[in-house]
């Protein structure tokens, strides 16, 4: 009998889940439901404070040149992922069926691969507009938020693309926020430890290394002398308070975790969690995190009766069972 | 028949027992969608009795040297005990206790009807 609940188990990012989409494929309907939920949820918080939170299909980016701020700045489409109409010809990493399903008789596709459609196609960022509260009119994008799917990591087929298009958002002086839930593909941000070794690569795993991250890069007061803010974080450690910079020297602190959870409990894809097995690709985990993952284990099939509430503190018990992980 | 908000402020004023202005008070706050706060209902267990609990939270900005920090800040709470005594903690932490003493210092309401939420939240 599996041991499921549509309660994330897991004091922050569900480690089985994420492996089973980086596994088995379907991340896209996820992360479009974390984009709509965010953007709810965002948009409800900054609203009174006067920004509107934009789902970013297509956005006009004005860059500003800062040694000739008079020049009128250059302006151009930025769609929500750049330059990927250039690779429709590319096979897909959507969870398609890669063969065809014959169902008695009838030939069963996904609708993405009847649509011949790919998967940054379908992904959406938001953007962080200012609003004017005299006339309600939209103002500039102070911040971009992504949430980081395979093929836009290092590595994947359309990282040169997603690149670019972080750096010619930075260049139009906006802040960009990057949430990165997915542990196998190396950091985004050059210089964060690696989780995983890329021999490829001649890299290494670095054992300090954590597996998720949040990375808000601010441009301000200029390109060079802007700064990114990584929130590192473990298997089964809460996700950070996140300070979001806004316009007008205005900061806001955002509870990501929170948002997370509620696109787990959403998610149809949460029941396949069984707490009773190892997550997919347990391997691909260091060995800190595979400790912290069946000491949750543990802890979920100690309170199986209990699981529409959750999720469980670790007692001393685990602890002692699983050593002081955190010192290793 | 819809009742407008201005009746449904002024029935807190109306209310005979401590219960009753607290349900006027969640009419009050679930009528009014386009205002700038959250409203949570809540149960809490408080000296030894269950409680239920409005708490509402309204965008504040806190100016340091060199920052804005945009914030959602807790500043009205209510609490009525299942023996039927009702609290008031305003935004300066002082607790009103009691129907007639929270009615005084909601008179104020009556004044500014046409905005009371704006006036009860201020």
């Amino acid at each position: 009998m599996p041991i499921q609940s549509l309660v994330n188990q897991y004091m922050g990012i569900n480690a089985h889940l994420q492996s089973y989409y980086q596994a088995k494929g379907g991340w896209p309907a996820f992360h479009d439901n974390h984009i709509t939920h965010l953007q709810e949820s965002l948009g409800e918080m900054l609203r009174p404070f006067g920004y509107l939170v934009d789902n970013a299909t297509s956005l006009q980016v004005r860059e500003i040149d800062p040694d000739r701020p008079d020049d009128p700045p250059i302006s151009y489409v930025e769609k929500s992922d750049v330059g990927i109409r250039e690779h429709h010809s590319r096979a897909s990493s959507l969870d398609t069926f890669r063969t065809p399903n014959l169902e008695d008789g009838t030939l069963v596709l996904s609708i993405v691969e009847a649509m011949g459609l790919i998967e940054t196609d379908l992904l959406r960022a938001l953007a962080i507009r200012e609003v004017d509260v005299q006339d309600g009119r939209l103002g500039r994008t102070v911040a971009w938020l992504e949430v980081l799917s395979p093929s836009n990591k290092p590595g994947g087929q359309d990282w040169a693309d997603y690149a670019g298009k972080r750096l010619s958002l930075i260049k139009a002086g906006i802040t960009l926020i990057e949430l990165d839930y997915l542990h196998k593909q190396p950091p985004v941000i050059a210089g964060v430890p690696s989780y995983r070794a890329n021999p490829r690569r001649g890299i290494d795993a670095d054992p300090t290394a954590k597996p998720y991250l949040i990375a808000v890069t601010d441009p301000h007061p200029t390109l060079f002398s802007g700064r990114t803010s990584v929130y590192a974080f473990e298997v089964d450690e809460r996700v950070p308070l996140v300070h979001i910079p806004l316009a007008r020297h205005e900061m806001y602190t955002f509870d990501f975790g929170a948002v997370y959870n509620r696109t787990f409990g959403l998610d149809a894809n949460a029941l396949l969690v069984d707490y009773e097995r190892l997550p997919e690709e347990f391997a691909t985990y260091n060995a800190r995190d595979q400790s912290r993952i069946q000491r949750r284990m543990d802890v979920v099939t100690r309170h199986e009766h209990r699981l529409k509430e959750g999720p469980f503190s670790i007692e001393t018990r685990e602890l002692d069972i699983y050593g002081d992980i955190d010192r290793e | 028949m819809e009742i407008s908000i201005v009746n449904r402020a002024a029935r807190l004023l109306t209310a005979h027992t401590e219960t009753e202005l607290f349900i006027h008070l969640c009419a009050l706050l679930q009528s009014a969608h386009d205002h700038d706060f959250h409203v949570t209902l809540g149960s809490v267990w408080e000296n030894d009795q269950a409680a239920l609990r409005i708490a509402i939270e309204q965008p504040m900005r806190q100016y340091t040297d060199s920052q804005i920090i945009l914030l959602w800040k807790t500043t009205h709470v209510f609490t009525l005990s299942e023996a039927g005594s009702l609290n008031w903690q305003r935004p300066n932490g002082q607790v009103i206790t009691g129907l007639v003493n929270i009615q005084m210092a909601l008179q104020h309401i009556d004044d500014n009807a046409i905005e009371p939420l704006q006036t009860l939240l201020a």
